[in-house]
């Protein structure tokens, strides 16, 4: 690294030559009695009034005092802000300057002031999007690292909330958090992953899915392996588990590893309800999985191949409903998917001001003219509504599509041997859940391999999970959650 | 190298997926469901008849916007009919009338005409376990007096799919009025099959004529001229027909066997031709054959619980002996139906659709195998005993005679 010199004027150019003579790099120099102070920062990312109100005018009101001890210490020590450090080397004044710091800089010190003042870039603290519940708190992580921190920490008031902070990115150089509460976590998976972290070699850092992608074993799998999410009243749900959350700056999404299939058909409402009614509103998403995955499949095998598997009564009315359908069942079971797939994503990106268009359109095309032209079925329709309303009751996007993907795995193989073909790929779904780690830990767990114990908080949520016991798979220590253990350390 | 063999695969997958060669893939618009099959003899051929649902005329049918098309007066079924030397090459006649192929996995019933019947069923039986479409829970019917292509040819009100018409009432009758017997396919080959006892099928009778019953104006009118009715057990001996059993023998029939679910029964409860009506609520009937005197004799062993549902004598049913007194009345009068029952099997049919002879073979297998050749002969001449209880379990919200003196 290299050091700075004693000479403000010399830094300042190296700083001008570094940064190509950036307009928004701010340099001001100021006479304090007969020491030249050099005032460095960034117009973009500091605070203009910070800036103005305690540093340059603190300069104005005492600039004519004579400090007993040195000038920088005097400085460090007398300047009103509530963040100062002190630094001797061009990476760290970069670093700093371009993190909204303003530098301050003494004629004759090889160290130099870094006083931070920086702007508020974000969008603030506003109700969440992604996760949007009925009860409990509605608050969401922001883009500003320092911010969802807080917000952790406001809910768990515990010295041992601990957070490794590492910086990732050649140029990119976002702080990442590792955040997890000392006496309940894995310390092994807290040194692997922080060491994994470490090790990432990457440009910049655009989102925490960065992080996971670059850290998870689970790449050549749809099903996610990670929790992403918004509420840090989850996190903080998660943290007192034993998990590990991961922060990462200018995201407001946080990711929470290890994290098990089942997780994700939970939601941090459950907490918040009775927990019978919070394990029948499970088990409904459970069920909604289920059919989501499997109805398109087993329509088309039972209208292509097992006739005898319906009854009667239902048999001729999809005869009736096929009865000059041109396409086989298969088709148009993929066109309407298809189908849906795409309104589903023009929605997503679509301008709110135009949705209504879309929803007008999406819904005369899939409902009505589709079925009045004869290209699909009425039945056919119904299928993939319910097929759709189901795949949306899951509220991770990475789940959602990790789900439309196994959705036409079925679809295809009860196309070619019906039921059998269903049974054949609901194998290969089952083999490729167990086969996936979380970390280490097995991701169908507490189902396969079977914990009796965690059954509690799975497809049902019982009383004893949620108040008393920990998840002793991701939990070390602490297991019980009103008890603690002495560390004997 | 293993991501090619990957697109390989995907590859293989699609053209399997896009070729009809599927395992067993059949398009549902592409088949005709076949409701009913009727299996007649003219002369040395099998004269096979299909009722084929016509999926245009059904509900929701014809995807054509026009949703409430369906039904309106218009018959849901359609009758074919082909000649062939065995039952599978008439239905597979059949097709040259048709677009699309037979599927009869969910047959709804199979009708036997008469004729074939006293000729023997071994055929059709053989044919309906043979083939491996069809599932064997199909209401197995003989028609009374007719030809089975002629039952599918009748139109039925109410339920516009005919077939289904005599599913449903084959369930109901069963449930309430306990005259039907062995409803199912697999029963009857169950039965025909088990040593010692002769077999019973339903059968099904037209009223009116054929020929009005199969135009559509049967059913456009409150009052059809031509009508469908299940009753009467047909009595087989080995696979030939031997006759039916009637009204209350049917039920007396239906007491031995132990096949009632409910059914009714009336008596006369004084000597001026007045009656009551009971309800039967429930039957147990333990059937036993031992030999005694190197007779073999029958046991049989019912209790009967019932509840009264009218009753036109003037007695007054809060006093116990009252009711003990109809009791016996009850107690009578199905012990004479029963016995009718019986004199007919043995003196008429000559045929044990009991089963006196299966208990005889199940618990008493070496004695069996001294009667087992000339069963039928020995049955016809066997003497019983019928141990009768009634229990009256309700009379009613009136205790008393209802008509003001």
């Amino acid at each position: 690294m290299e050091r700075l010199p004693s000479s403000g004027k010399r830094i300042i150019n190296k700083i001008k030559e570094k940064t190509g003579n950036a307009p928004d790099i701010i340099n001001k120099m100021i006479k304090f009695n007969d020491t030249t102070i050099y005032i460095l920062f960034s117009e973009a990312l500091t605070d203009n009034a910070l800036v103005n109100e305690f540093i340059l005018e603190y300069f104005e009101k005492v600039s004519k005092k004579e400090p007993n001890e040195d000038l920088l210490t005097y400085l460090e020590m007398n300047i009103p802000t509530h963040k100062t450090v002190r630094m001797n080397n061009y990476d760290d004044l970069i670093y700093s300057l371009l993190s909204g710091f303003t530098i301050i800089i003494v004629d004759g010190y090889d160290e130099i002031l870094a006083f931070e003042t920086k702007a508020k870039l974000d969008s603030g603290v506003l109700e969440t999007r992604s996760e949007t519940i009925i009860k409990g708190p509605k608050d969401a992580f922001t883009e500003n690292y320092q911010t969802s921190i807080g917000m952790i920490r406001k809910r768990i008031k515990d010295p041992k909330l601990w957070i490794n902070e590492i910086i990732v990115g050649k140029r990119g150089k976002s702080k990442i958090a590792i955040v997890y509460i000392d006496d309940i976590v894995d310390k092994k998976l807290v040194q692997h992953i922080t060491q994994k972290i470490k090790n990432i070699d990457i440009d910049m850092v655009m989102d925490s899915n960065y992080i996971i992608d670059l850290i998870s074993e689970n790449k050549r799998n749809v099903l996610p392996n990670y929790i992403s999410t918004e509420r840090p009243d989850r996190v903080a749900q998660f943290l007192l588990d034993g998990r590990i959350a991961i922060i990462t700056e200018h995201t407001p999404f946080v990711v929470i590893v290890p994290s098990f299939f089942i997780e994700f058909f939970h939601s941090a409402e459950d907490f918040y309800e009775k927990t019978l009614n919070a394990s029948v509103t499970r088990m409904i998403r459970t069920l909604a999985f289920i059919i989501t995955i499997l109805t398109p499949a087993i329509y088309v095998a039972i209208t292509s191949h097992n006739h005898e598997a319906i009854p009667e009564n239902l048999l001729i009315s999809f005869s009736a409903q096929r009865e000059g359908v041109p396409f086989p069942t298969i088709v148009e079971a993929l066109l309407m998917i298809t189908t849906f797939e795409i309104l589903k994503e023009t929605d997503i990106r679509i301008p709110s001001t135009i949705g209504s268009a879309l929803t007008i359109v999406g819904t005369l095309v899939l409902g009505d003219a589709a079925v009045i032209a004869g290209i699909v079925s009425p039945i056919m329709v119904i299928v993939i509504a319910i097929t759709a309303i189901s795949g949306l009751i899951v509220y991770s996007f990475d789940m959602v599509n990790g789900i439309r993907l196994w959705r036409y795995v079925f679809l295809i193989f009860s196309a070619i041997a019906g039921i059998i073909g269903i049974f054949i790929a609901g194998l290969i779904f089952l083999i490729n859940l167990t086969s996936i780690k979380t970390f280490g830990i097995p991701y169908f767990a507490p189902f396969a391999p079977f914990y009796p114990e965690l059954q509690g908080d799975s497809i049902t949520l019982s009383d004893k999970l949620k108040f008393k016991k920990r998840n002793l798979l991701t939990a070390k220590r602490n297991i019980d959650r009103t008890k603690e253990e002495k560390m004997n350390e | 190298m293993n991501k090619i063999n990957k697109i390989k695969l995907i590859f293989i997958l699609m053209i399997i997926m896009l070729s009809t060669g599927c395992w067993n893939y059949r398009e549902l618009n592409k088949m005709t469901i076949v409701s009913g099959i009727g299996i007649d003899k003219k002369d040395d051929y099998f004269l096979i008849s299909i009722q084929a649902l016509n999926a245009q005329n059904q509900p929701g049918g014809g995807s054509n916007g026009n949703q409430d098309s369906g039904g309106g007066g218009n018959p849901g079924v359609a009758f074919f009919q082909a000649e062939g030397k065995s039952i599978f090459e008439g239905l597979n006649n059949i097709l040259l009338n048709l677009t699309n192929e037979l599927y009869i996995g969910h047959v709804d019933v199979v009708i036997i005409g008469e004729e074939i019947a006293k000729e023997g069923i071994y055929e059709v039986i053989d044919f309906l376990l043979r083939d491996r479409e069809s599932r064997k829970i199909f209401p197995f019917i003989i028609a009374k007096n007719a030809k089975a292509s002629d039952v599918l040819k009748i139109l039925t009100p109410i339920e516009p799919l005919p077939s289904i018409n005599i599913k449903s009432s084959l369930e109901i009758i069963a449930a309430l009025k306990g005259t039907l017997s062995n409803k199912l396919f697999d029963r009857v080959i169950r039965n025909l099959y088990t040593e010692g006892r002769e077999v019973s099928i339903s059968s099904i009778e037209i009223i009116g004529s054929v020929d009005k019953g199969k135009k559509s104006e049967n059913i456009a009118t409150s009052d059809p001229e031509t009508t469908l009715r299940l009753n009467d057990p047909a009595i087989l001996l080995k696979d030939k027909l031997v006759g039916y059993l009637e009204g209350e023998e049917a039920i007396g029939y239906n007491i031995i066997r132990d096949k009632i679910e409910k059914t009714v029964i009336s008596f006369p409860c004084d000597q001026n031709n007045n009656y009551g009506t009971i309800i039967v609520d429930k039957t147990t009937t333990k059937l036993k054959t031992e030999i005694k005197n190197n007779k073999p004799v029958s046991t049989i062993d019912t209790y009967i619980k019932c509840s009264l549902s009218s009753f036109s004598c003037k007695l007054d049913l809060s006093k116990k002996k009252n009711i003990d007194k109809i009791s016996k009345r009850i107690d009578d009068k199905i012990k004479k139906m029963i016995e009718k029952t019986i004199f007919k099997l043995q003196k008429e049919f000559k045929s044990d659709a009991i089963g006196f002879g299966e208990m005889l073979y199940r618990h008493h297998y070496k004695d069996w195998l001294k009667y087992k050749d000339d069963w039928n002969n020995t049955f016809s001449n066997m003497d019983y005993k019928i141990n009768l209880k009634i229990k009256i379990d309700n009379i009613g919200a009136i205790t008393n005679y209802s008509r003001k003196e």
